[in-house]
C-alpha cells in the first residue's frame, strides 16, 4: 500500500506540468493507474511536536495547544484541562494562526516621514528605535517632567498591564488610560459601587439555575467567549435530568436571544426599567432572599420604596414594550429559582437595576452567582522599588482627548501606546486623530499599521502571544485561578518583539530609577524568577501533560521533584491551576459587611428625577426616528478581528452577510420606507453617516436598527481594510456621568434609500 | 434558491439514472482495495451526533475546519459569488414572525449519506463509500464535472472554481497531512479522515488496536460547548451510538433516502 502511494506520488509529480482535467483523466482512467485510498500526503511521516501557550485574541486566555511541525506552526488546538477552555476554543483562537502570519503584519521599527496619519513610514533599527525613546524620555525625566509622559493601552493581555504600570511608576509617571471595549464588558462600576470592593467580578454561568440577560449577548460577546459556550452546552444537556432555562432581553434577536428559551425584544435603554420592574415584583410577591437582605444589605427600603412607586410591571409595559403579564412570569420564574441576572457595563443605572437583582436573590458571592476574581499571593510580582508612591491617576481614556488639548502645549509630550486603536474604536473616532495633533511625539507599539499607529512618530512591531514567554495568570468563571506560564512557540518573525520584553529592554536602557523597578532584562529572566518562587511556596498544581491526539494521556507526575523538573514540567505542560476552592471569598463579606441596594451616586439620581431611562421622545419629532443598537459579532468580539479572513466570513452568518456592513431592519419598519432587501441605504444621525447593506429581519424591535460594530476600516491590512462601513462615527463622544465610560447605546438615527 | 432547488432535483434523477451503470466497478474497486490491506475484525462505521440544544453557533468548528483542511481562504468575491469553500458551515433559517420569532442555526458538515447520491454520479469514480463509511473524494481522479455537486441534496460539495493561493508567509500555517487541491477539483468533509490515519498509525506504533477518542476530527475537537459526539456507529456501546439514541433525534432530509450518518438532536 505505501509502495503503491509513493509511486504513485513519483508519478504525479513527473506530470506535475501537465494539469487539469483532461490530463487527469487520461492518467487515471486510460493509464490505469490506481487510485490513492484516501488524500494525497504531503509530508507523511513529519516529526511533530505540541507545544502550550496562550491565545491572546481577547482577555479570557485560553490556554493553547499549538502543533509544530518543521518549525512551522500548523495548528491551534485547545490545551486539554485548561481551566478557561478545557481543549476547545473559540472561533478567534482557531483564526490565531493567520494573525501570526499575517501577510501585513508589522515586522520592523519604523520611524515616521510623512505628515501624520498620512502613513509613510521608513523603516529603521532596533537600536535607534530605542534610542531615540529613549533620548525623550531621559530629557523629560532631567527636565522635571516626568508627568508628561502617559501610555495608552486597549485590550492588553498577560502580564503586560502589570509591566506597563511598574514602568510609569518608576519613570515618575502616573497616567495609563485604558480603552474598554464597546460590548461584552462585565458590569463592574455596579459591582464597585453595591459591594464596596474595587477588584473584578465574574459570572459562574455554569452553575446557574436560570439565566436572565438584560441585553448582554453573552454567548457572543463576553469576556470569556469559550467558557460562556461550555457554560450554555453544560446547562443545558451536560447534567442528567436537569435543563436550566435562558432568557434573553434584547432589542434584537441576537444568537444568545435564538438559542434562549424566551426572546423579549425590549426597546433599547429601557433594559433597567424592565430590571426595576422585576425587583417591584420579587418585593411585592416576596421572592427574595430574606436572610441574604437582612444580614448582609443595606438600603432595602429605600429601594424597596423606590420601585414599588416607579417600577410597577404596569408601568414600564409601556415604555419597554413587554407585557405586564410577561414581567410578572418572568420575575416569578426567576425568584423561585434564584436565577442570575447579567447584563454588560452599559450605563450605571441600567448596571445598577440589573445588579440588584441579584442582590435581591442573594446571588453574590454564591456559587451559580457573581464571584470575584482573586489571585493567589504565589503569582503576584515581588513589590517594586519604586521612586514614587503617588496614586496613578484615573485612568478614564475618554477624558484623553480633551486632556491633550486642554493646554498649548499639550500637558502631554510623549504618548505611548500598546494595542491601542481609538482612531477606529471609539465614539466619532476622529476626534481622536485631532487630538493627537497636539501631542509632540507619539510612539505606539503595535502588531499592525491600524488606523491610531498612522498617527505615530515611531512604530514599535509587537509579537503576538505564540511568539513570546508567556506569564499569564487569569480566574475562570468558576473562581479557578490558572497561570499559563511557558516558553515562546517559535521565534518571533523578523524584529517583532513581545511587549512585555520590549518594557523590559526600555527599563534597561534607560537605566536607574526604571532598573530598579524592573529588574528583568527579560521576560524569560522573569518567568525564571517565578518558577523559583512558585517552586518554593509549594503552592498550586501543575496542569496536566499535554497528551497528542490519538495516545493516551501519560501518567501523572511522580511527587516530588527538584526546582530543574519542576521548572521542565511547568513549562512542557504550560501552567498551574489553584482550584476555586482556595478563593478568600467563600462567602459573602466587604469592608463594610453589607450590600447596598442604593449607592450614594444612585441616591442622588433617584432624588433628581424618577424618570430614570427617558424615551426621548423629542428626537424622533427631530427628524431621528429610529434608535440605532450596536453589537459586537464574536468575530468582532472588542471591535477587533476584521483583520482575518476567516472571521470576516463568519461574522454575519446569521444573516448569511460577510465582506460587508449589513443593517437589521423590521420589514414593516423598512416597507413604510420603501426599502427592500438587500438595498443600499443611508443612516444619518447627527453625528455622521455610513451606507450599509439593509437586510430585513423578523428578528428585530420595529423601531430599531442593528450594525454590527468591528467593521469599516481605512487601514489594519488587506482584508480589514475598505470592508464596510464603522457606525463608530454615528456616535456622540458622551459619557456616562458615574462611570466615565463611553456610551455606545442610545443613538437615534434615520435612514433612506441610498 | 429556487433555481438550485431545481438543480439538486435534475441532480437526483441524473443520479438515478446513473446507478445502473455504477454498480459493478464501484464493488470491484472497493474488494481490490481490500485485498492488501489486513482485515480487521471488527469494521467501524464512523458517525457524528450534533446536539442543538447545546451548540452556541459560535462556529468554531466551522473555522477549525478551515484550519485543519487547507480551504481555500474566504473573501468577498468569493463571497458574493457563491464559491467560498467551507466544509463545515453554519446554516440559520428564520422562521414565524415578529416577536414570536425563531431563529434555527445548524452546523452542517457532510452528511456522510450511507446512501450518498453524490458518488453514483461520478463518471470517473473520484468518490466514493470507503468501507468504514467515509464519503471520499480522490482529488487527482476528479474531472471536475460538478456532477457530485449538483446530486448532494446538502450542499456539502464544493467545487475549486479557482487555484488556492495564501501569502507566502501564510502558507506555512497550512497542515502537511491534508493535500491542497488544485483548480477544477471538487471538495469535500472527510470526517477529518488524515486524523484517522494519523490515529491507526499511532496505535498501531504502540501495537494496540484503534480506541474510542483517539480518532477525533477537528471540528469536535474545537467544540466548546461539546455539541459534536462522534465514533463508532457499529458499536453499540460507543458514545456516537449512545447519543443517537434520543428522542430528539432528527436527520435532514432523511425522506430523501440518503441516510445519512450525522444525526441532529432537536433543541427542546
Ligand atoms: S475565548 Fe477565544 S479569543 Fe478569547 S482567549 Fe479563548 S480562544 Fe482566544
Ligand atoms: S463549535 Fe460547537 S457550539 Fe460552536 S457552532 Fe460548532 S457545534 Fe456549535
Ligand atoms: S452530504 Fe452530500 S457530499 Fe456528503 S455524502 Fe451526502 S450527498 Fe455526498
Amino acid at each position: 500500500m505505501e509502495v503503491t502511494r509513493r509511486a504513485f506520488l513519483q508519478l504525479t509529480g513527473l506530470m506535475a506540468g501537465t494539469t487539469g482535467a483532461f490530463e487527469r483523466f487520461i492518467r487515471h482512467r486510460l493509464m490505469g493507474l490506481p487510485a490513492p485510498a484516501d488524500d494525497v500526503l504531503l509530508t507523511p511521516h513529519a516529526p511533530e511536536q505540541w507545544l502550550p501557550s496562550v491565545c491572546q485574541l481577547c482577555p479570557a486566555g485560553c490556554g493553547v495547544a499549538a502543533r509544530v511541525v518543521n518549525g512551522r506552526v500548523v495548528k491551534l488546538e485547545g490545551l486539554p484541562a485548561h481551566p478557561i477552555n478545557q481543549g476547545s476554543l473559540c472561533p478567534r483562537g482557531l483564526a490565531g494562526l493567520t494573525e501570526l502570519y499575517h501577510p501585513d503584519r508589522l515586522l520592523q521599527p519604523m520611524k515616521r516621514i510623512g505628515e501624520r496619519g498620512e502613513g509613510r513610514f521608513e523603516p529603521i533599527g532596533w537600536d535607534e528605535a530605542i534610542r531615540t525613546l529613549i533620548d525623550r524620555l531621559r530629557t523629560l525625566h532631567q527636565r522635571g517632567e516626568s508627568h508628561r509622559v502617559a501610555w495608552l493601552s486597549g485590550h492588553t493581555a498577560g502580564i503586560a498591564p502589570q509591566l506597563i504600570e511598574r514602568f510609569l511608576r518608576g519613570y515618575g509617571a502616573t497616567r495609563h488610560f485604558v480603552l474598554s471595549p464597546p460590548t461584552g464588558e462585565l458590569p463592574v462600576d455596579a459591582f464597585h459601587m453595591m459591594v464596596d470592593w474595587q477588584g473584578q467580578m465574574l459570572y459562574d454561568l455554569a452553575q446557574a439555575t436560570l439565566i436572565l440577560s438584560f441585553g448582554m449577548d453573552w454567548l457572543q460577546a463576553y469576556p470569556s467567549p469559550v467558557e460562556a459556550s461550555r457554560a450554555y452546552g453544560h446547562l443545558r444537556r451536560g447534567q442528567p435530568d436537569r435543563r436550566v432555562r435562558v432568557v434573553q432581553i434584547e432589542p434584537r434577536l441576537s444568537v444568545t436571544a435564538a438559542k434562549s428559551d424566551e426572546w423579549l425584544p425590549v426597546r433599547p435603554g429601557q433594559e433597567g426599567w424592565l430590571a426595576l420592574s422585576m425587583a417591584h415584583v420579587l418585593i411585592r410577591d416576596r421572592l427574595f432572599h430574606e436572610r441574604f437582605v437582612q444580614d448582609s444589605a443595606v438600603g432595602f427600603e429605600e429601594f424597596s420604596r423606590f420601585v414599588e412607586s416607579h417600577a410597577s410591571p404596569e408601568q414600564v409595559a409601556e415604555p419597554t414594550g413587554i407585557p405586564a403579564e410577561t414581567i410578572v412570569r418572568v420575575a416569578t420564574e426567576f425568584g423561585l429559582r434564584r436565577g442570575l441576572a447579567v447584563g454588560s457595563r452599559a450605563d450605571a443605572l441600567t448596571q445598577w437595576a440589573v445588579m440588584s437583582l441579584n442582590g435581591l436573590v442573594g446571588n453574590i458571592d454564591a456559587r451559580g452567582g457573581i464571584l470575584r476574581r482573586w489571585e493567589p499571593e504565589a503569582l503576584s510580582l515581588p513589590a517594586a522599588v519604586t521612586p514614587t508612591d503617588a496614586p496613578m491617576l484615573p485612568t478614564d481614556a475618554q477624558a484623553l482627548p480633551a486632556l491633550l488639548q486642554s493646554q498649548q502645549p499639550s500637558p502631554i509630550e510623549v504618548l505611548v501606546l500598546s494595542s491601542a486603536n481609538p482612531c477606529f474604536l471609539s465614539p466619532s473616532p476622529s476626534r481622536w486623530a485631532d487630538a493627537f495633533k497636539a501631542v509632540p511625539w507619539i510612539v505606539s507599539c503595535t502588531a499592525f499599521l491600524d488606523e491610531t499607529a498612522l498617527h505615530a512618530d515611531l512604530l514599535l512591531p509587537t509579537a503576538t502571544a505564540l511568539e513570546q514567554w508567556q506569564y499569564a495568570p487569569t480566574t475562570a468563571s468558576d473562581g479557578t485561578v490558572v497561570a499559563t506560564i511557558c516558553r515562546p512557540v517559535l521565534a518571533p518573525r523578523n524584529e517583532a518583539r513581545g511587549l512585555p520584553d520590549l518594557i523590559l529592554q526600555l527599563a534597561q536602557a534607560f537605566g536607574p530609577p526604571l532598573d530598579n523597578a524592573l529588574p528583568w532584562h527579560s521576560l524569560e529572566q522573569l518567568v525564571m524568577d517565578r518558577l523559583h518562587a512558585l517552586y518554593d511556596a509549594k503552592v498550586g498544581l501543575l496542569l496536566p501533560p499535554i497528551s497528542v491526539p490519538g495516545t493516551p494521556a501519560p501518567s501523572v507526575e511522580k511527587p516530588a521533584m527538584n526546582v530543574e523538573e519542576f521548572g521542565k514540567e511547568l513549562l512542557a505542560r504550560g501552567g498551574l491551576l489553584w482550584p476555586a476552592e482556595a478563593s478568600p471569598w467563600p462567602e459573602f463579606r466587604t469592608p463594610s459587611r453589607q450590600f447596598e441596594f442604593v449607592p450614594r451616586a444612585i441616591a442622588e439620581r433617584l432624588k433628581a428625577s424618577p424618570t430614570l431611562f427617558p424615551t426621548e421622545e423629542s428626537a424622533a419629532a427631530a427628524g431621528f426616528p429610529l434608535q440605532l443598537y450596536l453589537y459586537s459579532p464574536l468575530a468582532f468580539l472588542n471591535g477587533y478581528g476584521a483583520h482575518l479572513p476567516h472571521l470576516q466570513q463568519i461574522a454575519g452568518s446569521q444573516l448569511h452577510e460577510a465582506w460587508v456592513t449589513w443593517a437589521e431592519i423590521h420589514p414593516s419598519t423598512a416597507g413604510a420606507l420603501g426599502i427592500r432587501d438587500g438595498e443600499s441605504i443611508w443612516v444619518a444621525s447627527a453625528h455622521g453617516r455610513i451606507t450599509v447593506k439593509a437586510r430585513w429581519s423578523e428578528g428585530i424591535q420595529p423601531s430599531v436598527i442593528a450594525i454590527p460594530l468591528g467593521l469599516g476600516h481605512t487601514a489594519h491590512g488587506r482584508w480589514a481594510q475598505g470592508i464596510g462601513e464603522n457606525p463608530a462615527c454615528l456616535i456622540e463622544a458622551k459619557r456616562d456621568p458615574q462611570t466615565g465610560q463611553p456610551l455606545w447605546q442610545g443613538t437615534w438615527v434615520k435612514v433612506w434609500k441610498a | 434558491m429556487v433555481s438550485r432547488r431545481a438543480l439538486l432535483q435534475r441532480a437526483v434523477v441524473a443520479a438515478g439514472a446513473l446507478v445502473f451503470l455504477r454498480r459493478a466497478p464501484t464493488a470491484q474497486a472497493a474488494s481490490g482495495q481490500e485485498a492488501d490491506a489486513p482485515r480487521p475484525t471488527h469494521t467501524p462505521r464512523w458517525g457524528m451526533v450534533i446536539d442543538l440544544d447545546k451548540c452556541t453557533s459560535c462556529q468554531a468548528c466551522v473555522v477549525a475546519c478551515w484550519a485543519e483542511n487547507n480551504q481555500p481562504l474566504p473573501g468577498p468575491e468569493a463571497h458574493r459569488a457563491g464559491r467560498v469553500i467551507e466544509w463545515m458551515k453554519l446554516l440559520s433559517v428564520h422562521e414565524g414572525s415578529y416577536p414570536r420569532v425563531r431563529q434555527r442555526l445548524l452546523p452542517i458538515p457532510c452528511q456522510q449519506c450511507d446512501q450518498p447520491p453524490c458518488t453514483t454520479v461520478c463518471p470517473v469514480f473520484a468518490t466514493y463509500k470507503n468501507p468504514e463509511g467515509l464519503v471520499a473524494q480522490i482529488y487527482p481522479r476528479c474531472i471536475g464535472c460538478r456532477y457530485c455537486v449538483n446530486a448532494c441534496p446538502y450542499t456539502c460539495k464544493f467545487f475549486n472554481w479557482s487555484e488556492a493561493r495564501w501569502p507566502a508567509s501564510m502558507a506555512q500555517e497550512l497542515n502537511p497531512d491534508v493535500s491542497v487541491r488544485p483548480k477544477g477539483v471538487t471538495e469535500k468533509c472527510t470526517f477529518c479522515h488524515h486524523r484517522l490515519q494519523r490515529a491507526k498509525e499511532q496505535a498501531a506504533s504502540e501495537g494496540r488496536v484503534l480506541q474510542a477518542g483517539d480518532y477525533v476530527p477537528a471540528c469536535m475537537q474545537a467544540c466548546p460547548a461539546q455539541a459534536i459526539v462522534f465514533g463508532d456507529l457499529n458499536d453499540p456501546a460507543s458514545d456516537v451510538s449512545k447519543a443517537q439514541d434520543n428522542p430528539r433525534r432528527f436527520r435532514l432530509q432523511e425522506e430523501l433516502g440518503t441516510e445519512p450518518k450525522v444525526t441532529y438532536l432537536s433543541e427542546a
